[in-house]
């Protein structure tokens, strides 16, 4: 399955508190992303996030539309209340407040992918 | 299924030297991770690489031990090579050649994790079986 990462740049030093604002995080009630017309277009399998110094990213593996993923994401109210609670620990403010600028920081955001090995071709060696 | 992430700093510029590299990456021959008896411990289940200006990151998705995981990549031949390739371009040069050596960067270089949730750990009409191997 495809991961997408999406970069943060904050403050080095905070990660405990960072670390306290995902402990909170209420999470979508399901992994399905919709269309319009209801049907399923992607689906978020897992996230995780990471920090170093001053380095933050998070991993999103999912399946399907990662457009569609930002879309979603922008609409949880979870995920409006994390960017909400980040922002004094941004180095680099992002422009997530709406919808739409949402989507465009998290296009913005993701990191360029060098090489994507997933379970079943390493089984197949 | 735990996932783990290492990151280090590259001198910016080079995103496409380093991606050669990594698209000519000799890949480990067998997913399966070992503890320090030999027996097996786990598994790797996925990894991906990533740039943005100056950092690189590798989120590694396994189960068992990460422990395991620098012991395994340490006595793998491709890792050496990429290793050797990757060397002009890091902004910090790093000792790999020798298993302790590997296994203190992969320390090093390991991110703080700060949240993790999957499918897996959501309540659903069925259980999530596109993360196991197949096999195919």
């Amino acid at each position: 399955m495809p991961i997408a990462a999406i970069s943060y740049d904050i403050l080095p030093g905070f990660e405990d508190e960072i670390g306290e604002i995902f402990a909170n995080f209420q999470r979508p009630a399901s992994p399905s992303v919709q269309g319009d017309d209801g049907a399923e277009v992607a689906k978020i399998l897992g996230t995780a996030v990471f920090i170093k110094n001053d380095t933050m990213v998070r991993f999103i593996e999912y399946e399907g539309d990662l457009t569609e993923v930002a879309k979603f994401m922008a609409a949880q109210p979870g995920v409006q209340a994390f960017e909400r609670k980040i922002v004094p620990y941004l180095s680099k403010p992002r422009d997530t407040a709406t919808p739409e600028g949402f989507v465009r920081t998290f296009t913005d955001s993701t990191m360029r992918c060098l090489t994507l090995l997933g379970s079943n071709r390493i089984t197949a060696g | 299924m735990p996932y783990a992430a290492i990151s280090y700093r590259v001198k910016p510029g080079h995103d496409e030297e380093i991606a050669e590299i990594f698209a000519n990456f000799k890949r480990v021959k067998r997913p399966e991770l070992h503890d320090v008896e030999g027996q097996e411990s786990g598994k790797l289940l996925g990894t991906a690489v990533f740039i943005d200006h100056d950092v690189v990151v590798r989120v590694i998705h396994y189960s068992g031990d990460f422990a395991d995981i620098a012991r395994k990549m340490a006595a793998e031949s491709g890792v050496h090579t990429l290793e050797s390739k990757l060397a002009p371009y890091l902004a910090e040069q790093r000792d790999t050649t020798t298993s302790e050596g590997f296994g203190d960067y992969f320390r090093n270089a390991t991110m703080r994790c700060i949240s993790q949730l999957s499918v897996e750990t959501l309540s659903l009409d069925k259980p999530p079986t596109a993360k196991q191997p197949t096999g195919v």
